[in-house]
């Protein structure tokens, strides 16, 4: 080496380089993010299910003792099991095939109906609910078609109640809103799964049925349990489709009321915990039975998958197969728009006349107007904080040598086993009357905590979504640049950073998506109409006086969150690919 | 059991390739023998494994075993059955779970079920790893395991694809030779697939050499590494030096007028006067002689020039240039011995004799 280079001693070289990705920076930003959980998702969680727990400022096991004394409680706990369920199963019967046949063939058509299956996902199905009311009740379009048809007559008695109860209802809707996301869960586990597991079993003679339940079924169990997990707690919560539905007999349906209270009771806090305590006890029962995977790092495909080219028998069944799915599914979106279109519907299969009148109330209407301006107000802030505290998050998951990564990733995966419906009872009790955050609290000023809330829920999405990107970036890349003299913040904004760009983006633009029709915590959270997000209008639009005229209003607004929803999806699943999957696990 | 393919042909639909995959293939490979697939990647013998498997099927040709067309029976059906490249250990399985598979998949009741499992682990030297699962397994020990899963299915035909090419350097040199005793053993047809020639030479009684998507010739490791047919597979089988030329007289040795001047031949006789060859000389074939070693002088020695010596352990590679000649220079291997062999710029003489020459009717490679 020339003379007049600084030299550097062999163990500073060793330590700048080896240990580039320890030291105080990471802790720093570590330690950021466990203080923001910390006080956004683990205090007041702890918050909400504790306070059932005091009585008269005491330790006290009243309020709980209450809650499991009385019947109609447990009922409603027994129904909300019932209902995940059931929900959860049938999203498992409708993906399973759908994933399987995707992943087997080669066939035409195959992308759009890749992309068309994931619809379902832009329309919340409590918006879904106010068109299922119009298409399967008692005097709606489906028995109207089957009266003009003469299957069923209307003078001899009334015609069947479709929806029942509302427990098909809801379970129909959650179910068809839901099952993308075990579909995408399960068609990532399907090509994670080395094909060469399932050959060497043909090899071996077993049957293509033995195959698929011996071999390919155990293995996907993990992607299963990702995305049932979702479905189930998505599910075991809902507020807004049971609500609409009028199937109200559920414990998220009486914690939603008993939380608008000015006063909230401790036996509503009893009744959080109960919730909590059900939904992580069945996560971690179903963790244990069928979340364990056995596949480690010994999947990498070492063959390629043989694509089959499907007989024209087959491809018609997949096509009729997919086709009546998609068009099930895309059933309430089609309801709620025409719905917004309608002027007069009344005993008819189709409106009597069409209006453009409800698409312009949405704009001209004060209130209307302002949920809309809310928010995007509360999207674009929430977005905003979940991506830089999700790169973080992801960078320091994936690349730093930070000790307790997987807590960290723990931490930050937290938000999707916490139901938005505990989270917002936590809030609730957080800014409580005579708190010292009373004025942040639903009833006053509630902004700060719905973006909080709405950040903390999408957390997930980024660091998962950061962290698909960064894996796919060989590390090389930013050693290279060090090597090459790049500080480590150099290398990652000049490197790293231009890499995953995609990724970040479509993150992004999932979790404004959803944030922009985010249903429970808006509930909750926002009980003053100047704060109303557009769910939150759309649910008191449906609720409040129950005239057509305001559901065709909310359905208006319903349609405006379609187009937003599906083409923001559409535009993250051009730059993700098939890795949109990715976003939606456990 | 014997294994004949008639004319096989597979095109990859939507592979945007021209040429056919596998391209009217035909041998016949006989009972009880450890016949290779051989040659470069993408040439088609994984293909043509997979084919004989059933896991894929051809666009034209049929496979028969024992003189019975199988061609139409479905893989879990052929009984020919596959160790995988890289296993297909199934994780969610023990290794008794594994083993016992194929046997469970036959309908075998559970304790001769067990029995077998038992005897094939052992076979393989496994058997205290019965309760593992594969990911706590090494990389022999799980070759063993598919080794062991693929024998105890009782089949007469085995297929191996490329089984040691996730080992380690020397697990690769023994397992080389416990394969082959643990499959000659079994007395099953096997088929193995690799693009090792050393593996290929060591092992098999017979290897078929294939390019893309063709069999370039088939025979035993000492006809097709002294006999090739084909610069290709003088080329592939090993290292060579290459020298292309014409017949000039052909009795009673085959003399030939190349660049180098005349080089003599022992064979073929068959060959006729001016025909176009090339004369292929393994670099284990030439002898180096100094300067002052040499006498009394002799036609067949090349004057040359040592380019460079490379010292590999058992033997030393040289690069030689002869004297006047402008083309590739040549590589000469010697045992290395005690001293320290020749010196780059050092003048020796090469010695070819007529047996070393090996002369292929082919064009000569370019270079």
């Amino acid at each position: 080496m020339k003379s007049g280079h600084k030299t550097y001693p062999l163990n500073f070289r060793q330590r700048s380089f080896m240990k580039v990705t320890g030291g105080p920076v990471p802790a720093f930003l570590a330690l950021m993010i466990f203080i923001f959980i910390g006080s956004f998702l683990i205090y007041p969680v702890i918050l909400g299910t504790g306070k059932g727990f005091f009585s008269d400022g005491r330790l006290s096991f009243y309020w709980f003792g209450r809650v499991l004394d009385n019947p109609i409680l447990m009922e409603e706990l027994f129904n909300c099991l019932l209902l995940a369920c059931a929900t959860t199963l049938l999203c498992i019967i409708i993906s399973v095939p759908l994933a399987v046949l995707r992943s087997r063939y080669v066939f035409r058509g195959q992308a759009v109906l890749g992309i068309l299956i994931l619809v379902p996902l832009i329309l919340p199905p409590f918006v879904g609910a106010l068109s299922m009311k119009r298409l399967l009740g008692q005097f709606g379009v489906l028995n109207l078609l089957l009266e003009k048809t003469g299957i069923i007559d209307f003078s001899t008695g009334l015609p069947p109640d479709w929806l029942g109860s509302g427990f098909t209802g809801v379970v129909i809707l959650q179910s068809l809103h839901l099952f993308p996301i075990l579909y995408l869960n399960i068609s990532a586990a399907i090509s994670n799964i080395d094909p060469a597991y399932g050959q060497a079993a043909r090899n071996l003679g077993a049957s293509s049925l033995k195959t698929f339940l011996k071999i390919t079924l155990p293995l996907l169990r993990p992607g299963l349990f990702a995305g049932g997990t979702l479905v189930f707690i998505w599910s075991f919560t809902d507020v807004g489709t049971p609500a609409i539905l009028g199937y109200d007999h559920l414990t998220p349906v009486t914690i939603f009321k008993e939380l608008a209270r000015a006063e909230v009771n401790p036996h509503t806090y009893s009744l959080v915990f109960v919730m909590l305590a059900s939904s992580l006890t069945l996560y971690l029962l179903g963790k244990f039975f069928f979340g364990k995977s056995d596949t480690g790092e010994s999947s990498k495909a070492t063959v390629s998958a043989e694509l089959r080219r499907p007989d024209p028998v087959v491809t018609l069944f997949i096509w009729l197969f997919f086709g009546g799915i998609i068009f099930l599914s895309l059933l309430p979106h089609a309801g709620v728009l025409i719905l917004a279109f309608s002027d007069r519907w009344v005993n008819s299969v189709l409106p009597e006349s069409y209006t453009m009148r409800h698409l312009g109330f949405v704009f001209t209407n004060p209130d209307t107007f302002m949920s809309i301006l809310n928010s995007l107000k509360y999207a674009i802030s929430s977005t905003s904080i979940d991506i830089i505290i999700g790169a973080v998050a992801a960078w320091l998951i994936i690349r730093s040598r930070i000790h307790g990564k997987k807590i960290i990733d723990s931490i930050c995966m937290m938000p999707i086993a916490v139901p938005g419906l505990i989270l917002a009872a936590g809030y609730v009790a957080m800014t409580s009357p005579g708190t010292w955050l009373e004025s942040i609290g639903p009833a006053k000023n509630p902004l700060v905590i719905l973006i909080i809330a709405y950040a903390v829920r999408r957390l997930p999405f980024v660091v998962r979504g950061v962290s698909a990107g960064l894996q796919q970036v060989p590390v090389t890349m930013e050693e290279a640049a060090r090597n090459l003299g790049a500080s480590r913040l150099k290398a990652i904004m000049r490197i790293t950073l231009p890499l995953i760009t995609a990724n970040i983006i479509a993150a992004g633009i999932l979790t404004f998506s959803f944030a922009m029709l985010e249903v429970s915590d808006s509930l909750i959270l926002a009980q003053t109409s100047d704060y109303y997000p557009i769910t939150k209008q759309i649910f008191r639009l449906a609720t409040s006086t129950g005239s057509a005229e305001a559901i065709n209003q909310a359905a208006a607004m319903g349609v405006y969150g379609m187009i937003l929803l599906g083409g923001t999806l559409g535009i993250a699943a051009l730059l993700l690919g098939k890795k949109l999957g990715m976003i939606f696990r456990a | 059991m014997k294994i004949t393919l008639e004319n096989i042909t597979k095109i990859y639909e939507g592979s945007g390739s021209a040429s056919p995959a596998l391209d009217n293939i035909s041998f016949e490979i006989e009972s009880g023998e450890f016949f290779f697939l051989l040659g470069p990647s993408g040439c088609g013998k994984t293909t043509l494994l997979r084919l004989i498997a059933g896991l894929i099927e051809p666009v034209a040709g049929r496979i028969f075993f024992n003189e019975v067309d199988v061609s139409d029976i479905p893989v879990d059906k052929r009984k020919a059955v596959m160790v995988f490249q890289g296993y297909a250990l199934w994780p969610h399985m023990t290794v008794r779970q594994n083993v016992e598979f194929g046997l469970r998949m036959q309908k075998i009741p559970g304790e001769e079920r067990r029995d077998i499992a038992e005897k094939q682990l052992e076979l393989v030297r496994m058997k205290e790893y019965l309760k593992r699962k594969p990911n706590q397994l090494s990389g022999g020990q799980q070759q063993r395991v598919a080794l062991a899963r693929a024998l105890a299915a009782d089949t007469e035909c085995l297929l191996l694809d490329e089984p040691l090419s996730n080992l380690d350097a020397g697990l690769r040199l023994h397992m080389r030779d416990e394969l082959r005793s643990i499959v000659k053993s079994s007395g099953v047809t096997a088929i193995y697939v690799t693009h090792d020639q050393k593996e290929a030479l060591s092992m098999a009684d017979r290897i078929a050499l294939m390019n893309r998507g063709r069999i370039v010739q088939v025979g035993g490791p000492d006809e097709l590494y002294n006999h090739p047919d084909t610069v290709f597979a003088a080329d592939f089988l090993g290292e060579a030096n290459f020298i292309g030329g014409r017949i000039i007289e052909n009795r009673p040795v085959l003399k030939i007028q190349t660049p180098l001047g005349i080089i003599e031949a022992g064979g073929p006789e068959d060959i006729t006067l001016n025909a176009g060859v090339t004369c292929c000389i393994r670099p284990e074939r030439i002898n180096l002689i100094s300067e002052e070693d040499k006498s009394p002088p002799c036609a067949a020695c090349m004057p040359s020039k040592i380019l460079s010596n490379n010292f590999l352990g058992e033997m030393r590679q040289y690069q030689c240039m002869p004297e006047g000649y402008q083309g590739k220079p040549w590589k000469v291997f010697t045992l290395s011995g005690t001293g320290q062999g020749f010196y780059p710029g050092e003048r020796v003489f090469m010695k070819i004799g007529p047996e070393d020459v090996i002369i292929i009717r082919d064009n000569l490679p370019p270079g």
